[in-house]
């Protein structure tokens, strides 16, 4: 009888307590969600992106299309390994990691005895920061943990992938811009030695000389973040100086003995010369640098 | 620019004379003052390492340029025939400069950094020159006849010279030799800094790169057809350089003229789809008053009580009227229209001449930049860190790629190759190693243990070693150098051109407007451990659309300041 008075009083408390608990709940969840929008720049959430686990990186589909690889000769700073330009196409849309692999993502992979390789992270700390001191032998390992633990087919992106998703458009036309920002690029949308300018008018900036944390700027139109800058991203081609007979289905040119492996996209010690979509930087399978990473990818 | 070879005793005896003389400390403002600001800093109290600060005096820089001074006054590399190459031997407390032909020239004792400051071992160059440099970070921080080696602040500057390394990491010279080097050298001379004083070697290897005169007088030939005769193929490259400067100024001028036609076709297409605009309107109205006219003679015929002949009379007349003035308004139309449409496609044409004429500037002025940029000694490094080469030439980065080395684990060792000579003969090759024996990093006696007991007398009297020669025989041996690739930046070898073979890779030290810069890993790197460079502060950083990244994970702009 007692209890059920004492209930009575103190039930409508405690709702208003509850509902006001939420309200403070929701109300950090947006400002958390703003915060992250202002920051990232993802006015929008983001468009089909998914996860195959908890802590697999997130992913984001690419659209089926086509696109013009390489650079025309025109395009200033460009080495003739860019051409000759060619149209491929993507007969199916593939998913591509949203951000660079972190060292969170990488030191799960050695907890879970997937990775064998222990990077260093000169000392600029780990978690979201890209991870680094990888070699191509290493994203293999890491991927081939990832498909394991999922049981989807977890790769690295194609050559081909890499720079449809970098350039982040589905119109094959000759002259694209030489960056996903347009014909420049400034310290303000990626992560590299910001005393270099490319083109007539481009603004010096800001050199962090180290890694940021992965998506600190704002994405390219297909929803990824860090495509131009912050580290190297390994991919699964093997190095050819030139493009003639190269696959135009969006598929990897491979080699039975590969010397060297690709990497794209610049990172945060380079100029933006060699930021832009087009540079192909190439590699031996076994090297590790402070600079360089990789991002994953996976068929759909 | 001749030079005076002196006498190493000569030398000598002026760098004594140089110490015996002192050379007059500015060190008037008293300590506390100087470190005041200390101790606001919103990270507490100074304590542990920072304590040496209070052993600071004013011959040493901590900073980067400051934003007055930055680099707006940085004399651009260039290469007048000064010293190629000095090299500071950290166990001798000792400098040596060897001149373009490879003679050395000038001996100095010098002080480099002290415990916990120490002057990193490796290779570097001089990348700014001020006779009257004050430390940014100090006040009265005079540092007369300054060559900066690094831009986060590692300068050879005047000083005072006590005998053992004393300094915050830069090399103190005495001050007549600091002037006497500074008015020699030129931005770009080569500075090595080695554990164990070591000396210059002749060297010659197949892989080290030769000049291709036979190309450049090919590539002189279109513009100056009696270049076969010319015998100095620099000359030449300049004389292609200036040309191709002033092809890229025409070009330049062509682009704004032919831009001044499109702007001013652009205006009179805006006015003729004005005068369009206004056609018509007056057409329209003139439609729509026939149309008035037409209604209202209808009103007449058929109105019931005011049917006059006058009425009607006058509303047919007031039709007419507005007949031949639509018929009026439609001509005057079609004349707007065709007037509109052929100024509109007028200055799209004018705009894609101009757009063509701009691109064709941007083409000229890359190539004038090249051929000047052709025109000063190249530099090649290789690392077997990257296993990657990189080119530059003249501070610019102009190219890099995979490099094959043969047994990559096995270390190269460092090797710093200068080519030598006048640019009109065959350039010959110098050898300097980072150590004694090329591969090994063991010193035959370590530096700690010659300091600071050892006085500057007995470390003078320690002997240079030369340069290991077989190692580097054997390091360029490993190594397959793309010299197509090489030649295609350049086709002469100047003297000053360079080659470095190391196990490292590049250091965060190299950037815009340096060389090289390779830092021995495993060396005491003291003095680059307290100079954290600042980044350049720009007005976006912070308050930016990313809404103030940077600033939090270190808690204020203060971080980067000590």
């Amino acid at each position: 009888m007692l209890a059920k008075a004492v209930l009575k009083i103190v039930e409508p408390t405690l709702r208003i307590a509850i509902a006001f608990l939420h309200l403070i709940l929701f109300q950090l969840s947006v400002a958390e969600a703003q915060e992250k929008g202002r920051r990232t720049g993802d006015a929008a959430g983001p468009k089909d992106a998914f996860r195959d686990c908890a802590d697999c990186p997130e992913m984001v589909v690419m659209p089926a299309g086509e696109f013009m690889m390489g650079s025309p000769p025109s395009e200033r700073g460009r080495n003739p390994d860019e051409g000759p330009q060619r149209k491929v196409t993507f007969a199916r849309p593939f998913a591509a990691g949203k951000y660079e692999v972190t060292f969170a993502q990488w030191d799960a992979c050695v907890a879970g005895a997937g990775c064998t390789h222990k990077p260093g992270d000169n000392d600029w700390g780990r978690g979201k920061r890209p991870v680094i001191n990888v070699s191509w032998n290493d994203a293999q390992q890491f991927v081939g943990w990832l498909a394991k633990k999922t049981g989807k087919p977890y790769r690295l992106l194609t050559e081909a992938e890499w720079e449809y998703a970098a350039r982040g458009t589905t119109k094959a036309i000759d002259r694209l811009p030489p960056f996903s920002t347009g014909s420049t690029i400034n310290p303000n949308q990626a992560n590299y030695d910001g005393n270099f300018i490319y083109g007539a008018g481009a603004k010096m900036g800001i050199y962090r000389q180290k890694t940021l944390d992965v998506g600190s700027f704002k994405s390219n139109a297909f929803g990824l973040h860090d495509m131009h800058g912050n580290v190297w991203e390994w991919v699964e081609d093997c190095y050819k100086d030139s493009y003639a007979g190269a696959p135009t289905d969006g598929s990897a040119v491979k080699a039975s003995s590969c010397k060297l492996n690709i990497l794209r996209g610049g990172a945060w010690n380079y100029y933006p010369q060699l930021l832009r979509s087009a540079y192909r930087y190439a590699s031996t399978p076994g090297v590790r640098v402070e600079n360089a990473g990789f991002r994953v990818a996976r068929s759909m | 620019m001749a030079f005076r070879i002196v006498p190493r005793a000569t030398s000598a005896r002026l760098a004594i004379a140089a110490i015996a003389l002192g050379t007059g400390s500015t060190h008037s403002q008293p300590l506390s003052a100087q470190f005041s600001k200390y101790g606001s800093s919103p990270y507490g109290s100074y304590g542990g390492p920072y304590k040496q600060y209070k052993q600071y005096d004013p011959y040493d820089d901590y900073g980067k340029p400051s934003a007055s001074e930055d680099r707006g006054d940085m004399v651009p590399f260039k290469r007048s025939g000064g010293p190629l190459l000095a090299v500071v031997g950290l166990d001798t407390q000792r400098a040596s400069i060897y001149d373009s032909a490879g003679r050395m020239i000038l001996q100095s004792p010098v002080s480099t950094g002290t415990t916990g400051y120490e002057t990193p071992a490796g290779i570097f160059s001089v990348v700014q020159k001020k006779a009257d440099h004050n430390s940014n970070l100090y006040e009265d921080g005079n540092m007369p006849f300054m060559q900066r080696i690094t831009w986060s602040g590692i300068a050879m500057h005047a000083g005072v010279l006590p005998g053992h390394p004393a300094s915050h990491g830069c090399v103190r010279l005495p001050i007549d030799i600091a002037q006497r080097l500074f008015d020699l050298t030129d931005v770009g001379m080569r500075v090595m800094i080695v554990r164990n004083d070591i000396t210059l070697a002749e060297f010659d290897h197949p892989h080290l790169l030769k000049s291709n005169a036979a190309r450049v007088e090919l590539s002189a030939r279109p513009t100056n057809p009696s270049s076969r005769t010319a015998a100095d193929p620099l000359q030449i490259l300049r004389s292609i350089a200036s040309s191709k400067a002033s092809e890229a100024e025409v070009v330049q001028r062509n682009a704004s003229e032919v831009r001044r036609v499109a702007m001013r076709k652009s205006a009179d297409a805006a006015s003729a789809a004005k005068a369009l605009r206004a056609a018509e309107a007056s057409h329209a109205r003139a439609d729509a008053q026939l149309k008035d006219a037409a209604k209202a003679l209808e009103a007449a015929n058929t109105a019931a009580t005011s049917r006059t002949p006058e009425a009607i009379k006058q509303a047919e007349t007031l039709k007419e009227k507005a007949a031949v003035r639509l018929v009026e308004a439609d001509t005057q139309l079609q004349t707007a229209k065709a007037q509109a449409l052929a100024k509109t496609d007028a200055a799209t044409a004018a705009e894609d001449e101009a757009k063509a004429a701009e691109d064709a500037s941007d083409a000229a002025q890359d190539a004038a930049t090249e051929a000047k940029r052709r025109t000063l000694p190249i530099s090649v490094f290789v690392s077997r860190k990257t296993q990657r080469f990189y080119v530059r030439q003249g501070y610019v980065p102009v190219f890099e790629g995979p490099i094959t080395i043969q047994d990559p684990e096995k270390p190269l060792g460092t090797y710093v190759f200068t080519a030598f000579g006048n640019a009109n003969e065959r350039v010959r090759w110098g050898v300097v190693s980072m150590y004694a024996d090329g591969n090994s990093k063991v010193a035959a006696e370590p530096v700690g243990a010659r300091s600071p007991s050892r006085k500057g007398e007995a470390r003078r009297s320690i002997e240079a070693i030369p340069a290991d020669v077989v190692g580097a025989k054997s390091a360029l041996d490993r190594i397959a150098i793309p010299q197509e690739a090489i030649q295609r930046i350049s086709d002469v070898v100047l003297p000053g051109s360079s080659l470095i073979v190391s196990d490292e890779g590049l250091s965060i030290e190299t950037g815009k407007d340096t060389d090289f810069v390779i830092v021995m890993s495993g060396e005491p790197q003291g003095a680059l451990k307290v100079r954290q460079r600042e980044p350049p502060r720009t007005d976006t950083w912070g308050g930016g659309p990313y809404g103030g990244y940077g600033r939090s994970p270190f808690g204020g702009g203060g971080f980067w300041k000590w």
